[in-house]
């Protein structure tokens, strides 16, 4: 049997404040996704009992529902979504989006840390401003962009408007000024030049800030929900998060099946993000910003 | 005797000119020749969407000439959504499903096509097609006199009762008047068990005109709120007293928690559209016999609000595609296809030969399925007044009344606070 020394009882003491602020908050953003799992393996007539069942009760088969592969007892009928194509639509989007975030980001950051040009101040501080902008404000006009390329209801109206972002540019031009001077000198002298010096060297050492980016935007892509269904008119393009939709009736709801719905597509995000999040600390902290 | 004839002369020379004879200015369309894609954004999911698909197929391959392809916006709230960013880029489709409220809004930058050319078209509607239409549902869709809807998937609400709760405590109808049901909720509650849950905007507001109220003080050109009038209180208060003595309850936050309280027996009755039949049959399955009954009436009779959707077409669209669009709609609310529809939906047929129909035999078999449609050809059914802000409007009212059915606040003080709201988006459009 151990037996906690002073400095371990006086450590865990000092530990214990943060642990009352963290441990109820943690909870707080927890208890959503177990309150979702809840429901999920739940039935009708539990849903809105009260006192609330607050465990599983174990009906997993109204995922089978969800999926389409059992009868709905609601309706007697079986739920018709193409789940595996709006899976297939969400990554593709998903990969796409974040593949070309993480190239304009690095390229546009690294400029902005690393090269000198005329209006460069200027240039960046609009950039920044767009940061203000709320995405409400730019739909008509992007709709109307989009329409005049004849891009409504395809993949690239729900890739290409999201390709660059003001937070990436930002992260990567943050990281980029860490970096010694002396590497960039000492590559020149190698003979390096800006490209070189950028895939060579200066991005193996951004894995964490690139990592970042990259689960930062795979996740948005992933929730879009808004934008893909005034885009898109076809269920062939459509991603996962507009299926949901099938679930909410002009007179009724399962919030049942709904929520089974919804814990199918939020699964696969948040186990990325239980392998990934470790590196969003790093990421941050690596570009020299601190809380 | 020649001047006369001059002046007759005269006189028809003018007609002419005029256009009356022989050249009208307006001539009536001729039939749809060529062939068209029309695009129709709804808001139908479920059973309901798989009915729209069936119909809208059988169309497709009844003719060549039009063919429509559906796409699903979501939920009604974000067809609109879709719809006002679609309209603003100049992209809209070629017909949507529309509220009232949401067309007065499309309306109000011009957008929507007046049908009335595509009705009197060659292959539109005849006169006696015109007159089988429900008057209510053909009045509502007009807006500033033009014909910019056309009724589609109507419906209105009905109270859903749990018989064998009104058996066990020994009533034998259901109410038929405000009184009886308030009286009924007091005989009904129980452990566990509420006789209703708090009342949805659409009922309360059916409720204030059959007390003799109104939402405005104009209701042909609103202007000013006239709701929390001595009738708008007298009525919020009957539920107020109800909720305090405990025989009803607050209805909860989540989405259709009053419907799901009714299919696990914690409430005995339910106010809702008689369309949420589809949905509850299934969860209650055999647990309880349920049935409809006619929205209660007041002092000055049974006034139901109809809601349900519309169709508009897109004035954006070229005249043969609005034309194909509308010979669309056509189909859809021809006799065999809205009656098809009532039965696939439990939305109300359109017309009154589909009525009668359907009065042979399916609402022999479904009674409770007849219950809202026949209200509507008692005359019991109406349309209150729509408007570009009434979304804003109604989210102002339902607020302040959800606070006077928690307690948070009086009757009195809460409808002011609506009032207030509601004059202030009236002032600012």
């Amino acid at each position: 049997m151990s037996v906690m020394t002073a400095g371990g009882r006086s450590r865990w003491i000092g530990y214990l404040p943060r642990y009352l602020v963290m441990v109820p908050i943690t909870l707080a953003f927890i208890f959503p996704f177990y309150w979702m799992l809840v429901i999920a393996t739940g039935t009708l007539q539990t849903v809105f009992q009260f006192p609330p069942i607050l465990y599983p009760l174990g009906h997993w088969e109204n995922f089978l529902v969800a999926w389409g592969a059992a009868i709905d007892p609601s309706n007697n009928q079986y739920l018709h979504i193409d789940w595996p194509r709006f899976y297939f639509n969400t990554v593709l989007i998903a990969t796409l989006t974040t593949l070309a975030v993480l190239v304009t980001s690095v390229l546009a950051g690294y400029a902005f840390a690393s090269m000198s040009f005329p209006g460069k101040g200027l240039v960046f501080g609009l950039v920044l401003a767009i940061y203000m902008v709320p995405t409400e404000v730019t739909l008509v006009p992007n709709f109307i962009i989009l329409k005049d390329l004849s891009w409504i209801d395809t993949y690239q109206a729900q890739i290409v408007p999201f390709a660059a972002s003001v937070f990436g540019i930002f992260l990567m031009r943050q990281f980029f000024l860490t970096l010694p001077r002396d590497l960039w000198e000492a590559a020149q002298l190698d003979g390096c030049g800006h490209l070189r010096f950028l895939t060579t060297i200066a991005l193996p050492l951004a894995q964490a800030p690139l990592i970042t980016i990259a689960l930062f935007h795979f996740v948005a892509s992933w929730n879009a929900f808004l934008w893909p269904l005034i885009m898109t008119t076809s269920e062939s393009v459509r991603p996962v998060q507009v299926a949901l939709q099938y679930f909410s009736y002009a007179d009724a709801t399962n919030p049942v099946t709904h929520s089974a719905g919804s814990l199918m597509v939020t699964v696969p995000i948040l186990i990325i993000f239980v392998f990934a999040q470790r590196y969003l600390v790093g990421g941050i902290a690596s570009t020299g910003i601190r809380g | 005797m020649a001047a006369k004839r001059l002046i007759a002369l005269a006189g028809a020379l003018l007609v002419m000119a005029c256009g009356g004879a022989g050249t009208p200015q307006n001539p009536k369309l001729g039939a749809l020749s060529n062939k068209v894609e029309v695009t129709f954004w709804h808001a139908l999911s479920g059973a309901l969407e798989g009915g729209l698909k069936q119909i809208t197929e059988s169309y497709n391959t009844s003719q060549s000439n039009v063919h429509v392809t559906l796409v699903n916006k979501g939920a009604y709230s974000d067809l609109r959504k879709a719809l006002l960013t679609a309209l603003a880029a100049g992209s809209p489709p070629d017909m949507a499903q529309c509220l009232e409220n949401h067309a007065a809004k499309y309306n109000e930058s011009g957008a929507l096509a007046d049908m009335t050319p595509y009705m009197n078209a060659a292959d539109g509607l005849t006169d006696s097609d015109k007159k089988d239409i429900f008057p209510v549902m053909f009045n509502d869709t007009k807006v500033q006199g033009k014909s910019v809807m056309f009724p589609f998937n109507k419906s209105t609400t009905v109270l859903y009762y749990n018989q064998d709760m009104f058996a066990a405590k020994g009533i034998s109808t259901p109410p038929a008047t405000w009184e009886e049901f308030f009286a009924d909720a007091q005989k009904l509650a129980g452990p566990g068990v509420v006789g209703a849950e708090s009342p949805p905007l659409d009922t309360w507001i059916s409720m204030l005109y059959e007390y003799g109220g109104k939402l405005y003080e104009n209701d042909s050109s609103p202007k000013k709120a006239a709701f929390n009038s001595a009738v708008g209180l007298k009525v919020t208060q009957l539920w107020v007293d109800a909720l305090k003595a405990g025989y009803l309850k607050p209805v909860g936050t989540a989405a259709f928690a009053d419907q799901v309280d009714f299919q696990n027996q914690k409430t005995a009755m339910y106010i809702s559209t008689q369309v949420s039949y589809q949905f509850i049959r299934g969860p209650i399955g055999s647990k309880f016999k349920f049935a409809e009954a006619p929205f209660p009436a007041g002092p000055g009779g049974t006034k139901d609000e109809m809601f349900g959707a519309n169709v508009c077409i897109f004035k954006k669209s070229a005249q043969d595609v609005q034309h194909g669009a509308f010979l669309y709609i056509k189909y859809f609310t021809d006799t065999a296809q809205t009656a098809k529809w009532a039965q696939l939906s439990s939305y109300m047929p359109v017309r009154k030969t589909a009525f009668d129909q359907l009065s042979g035999d399916f609402y022999k078999a479904n009674p409770s399925q007849a219950v809202g449609v026949t209200m509507l050809t008692k005359g019991q059914l109406f349309v209150p007044p729509f408007l570009g802000s009434g979304d804003d409007q109604r989210d102002a009212i339902t607020n302040e009344l959800n606070q006077i059915w928690n307690g948070k606040e009086d009757a009195k003080t809460g409808l002011d606070k609506a009032a207030s709201k509601v004059n202030d988006i009236l002032a600012t459009g």
